[in-house]
């Protein structure tokens, strides 16, 4: 693990890769029993362990597109099971988009400058996503969001402090990790 | 075919079926296409259809008592669901049509995940996403997720015990009391143990030449492509017809 940004993962990174998307999706599967009681629900409850996990991820293989290749993985076990496409499309959409932020600003998974705001950019873009899908297809809990748009906003806006806050955990986690030396 | 524990037999068909013959490619192109109509067919009676379809392919399956238990549990979770939407719009008119596209969108897709994934293994699966192009880079993890689910749960149920003896009860009260501590107590040992997981199964998929430039060793596939052009060819056209009727009954 390990190896910097032009690296190819290897074995042992795609196997790490897997465990904790098995981790993911097993918590998932337990928490997605919010999906029908509020609009991004999942997500509320679902976010903050995302992305501390997805952060514990990325920062013990520290390869390009960590996060990106997690978020596929989690989507795709998820519609596997039978979760909504548009839930699937808005956990790849937003592991990537998180992916891309960490490549835009030249980090490497290393600190909590990039794993912080990834884990508020994934939230964030996950929730736009599915409301932007809940708009486009009137699904059932648009009423909700129609009659309270105020609700929407709290949901963004507890969605991404969430977020930064599981990937605060996940960091925490990182840095006891390094500290045994399990982790490089 | 007979697999223990419970939790992995939710991924392996208990034993052969009609759609055992059809194959992983053909039931993936199925999923595909009912969550995509779920969404896009207008009328209600064209998805009451789609939702026959899952029926039927359950009963092909012979899964059709699972499918009525998650069934159940959705229709569980879609009353108190309803109930809210009731309070927070207001609006007792709407509440059947919301009931009704709770009930038709999100189960009949969700009862299509839930059924493919009842009734394929995953060699299947991967063999199936590994013929359809998917890379092994994404291809090699999703199969240690679906390996590592059962394990996983007996290392979370080992981090509680441990946790027990040392005079701390994880639980709802603990997660909600502190919710930090939760997270980490209970991420540090099971990040340690994916390690070395992840260190073993690197090991035995490297030894059975994965990464090599040769490639891995591979089982040969048992293929009958009738059962799989009868398979695709229901699929397209009964996909066609649901379009065409819907836009029919929608005009």
């Amino acid at each position: 693990m390990g190896g910097g940004k032009g690296a190819r993962f290897t074995t042992r990174d795609l196997a790490f890769i897997g465990v904790v998307s098995g981790v993911m999706f097993v918590s998932g599967f337990v928490l997605s029993l919010t999906h029908h009681l509020f609009p991004g629900g999942p997500m509320l409850t679902q976010g903050p362990v995302y992305a501390a996990l997805a952060v514990i991820a990325a920062a013990t293989v520290r390869k390009a597109w960590t996060l990106a290749l997690v978020g596929a993985v989690v989507g795709l076990l998820k519609f596997l099971v039978g979760c909504p496409l548009f839930v699937v499309l808005a956990i790849v959409v937003g592991f990537g988009a998180a992916d891309a932020y960490v490549q835009l600003i030249g980090h490497r998974y290393c600190c909590s400058r990039c794993l912080l705001p990834a884990g508020g950019i994934m939230s964030i873009v996950t929730l736009l996503v599915v409301f932007l899908f809940l708009v486009l297809f009137e699904l059932p809990m648009m009423s909700v969001v129609r009659a309270h748009p105020v609700v929407a906003v709290g949901v963004l806006v507890g969605g991404t402090v969430l977020g930064v806050a599981g990937a605060w955990v996940g960091f925490r986690v990182i840095k006891e990790l390094r500290r045994a030396g399990i982790v490089e | 075919m007979k697999v223990p524990g419970r939790t992995f037999r939710l991924f392996v068909s208990p034993r052969l079926s009609f759609l055992d013959l059809v194959g992983g490619r053909v039931k993936i192109l199925w999923v595909v296409s009912v969550a995509v109509l779920s969404l896009s067919l207008r009328t209600f009676s064209c998805l009451m259809l789609l939702f026959g379809s899952t029926l039927l392919y359950g009963f092909l399956a012979g899964v059709v008592r699972q499918h009525l238990i998650v069934l159940k549990y959705a229709a569980l979770l879609a009353v108190p669901a309803v109930v809210l939407m009731f309070f927070v719009t207001g609006d007792l008119s709407g509440v059947e049509g919301i009931a009704f596209r709770v009930f038709a969108r999100l189960v009949v897709m969700s009862s299509a995940g839930v059924l493919f994934a009842l009734s394929t293994s995953p060699r299947e699966l991967v063999r199936s996403l590994g013929w359809m192009r998917v890379p092994t880079v994404v291809l090699f993890p999703l199969t240690t997720a679906l390996r590592f689910i059962p394990s996983l749960l007996r290392d979370l149920e080992e981090v509680r015990d441990a946790l027990r003896l040392r005079g701390v009860n994880p639980g709802l009260y603990f997660a909600v009391r502190h919710p930090l501590w939760f997270f980490r107590i209970i991420l540090v040992p099971l990040t340690v143990r994916s390690v070395s997981i992840a260190d073993n199964l690197a090991a035995a998929a490297e030894s059975r030449g994965m990464g090599s430039p040769a490639g891995g060793s591979v089982f040969p596939e048992r293929r009958d492509v009738k059962y799989e052009l009868l398979g695709l060819g229901a699929v397209v056209v009964f996909s066609v017809f649901l379009i065409c009727m819907d836009r029919r009954l929608g005009m």
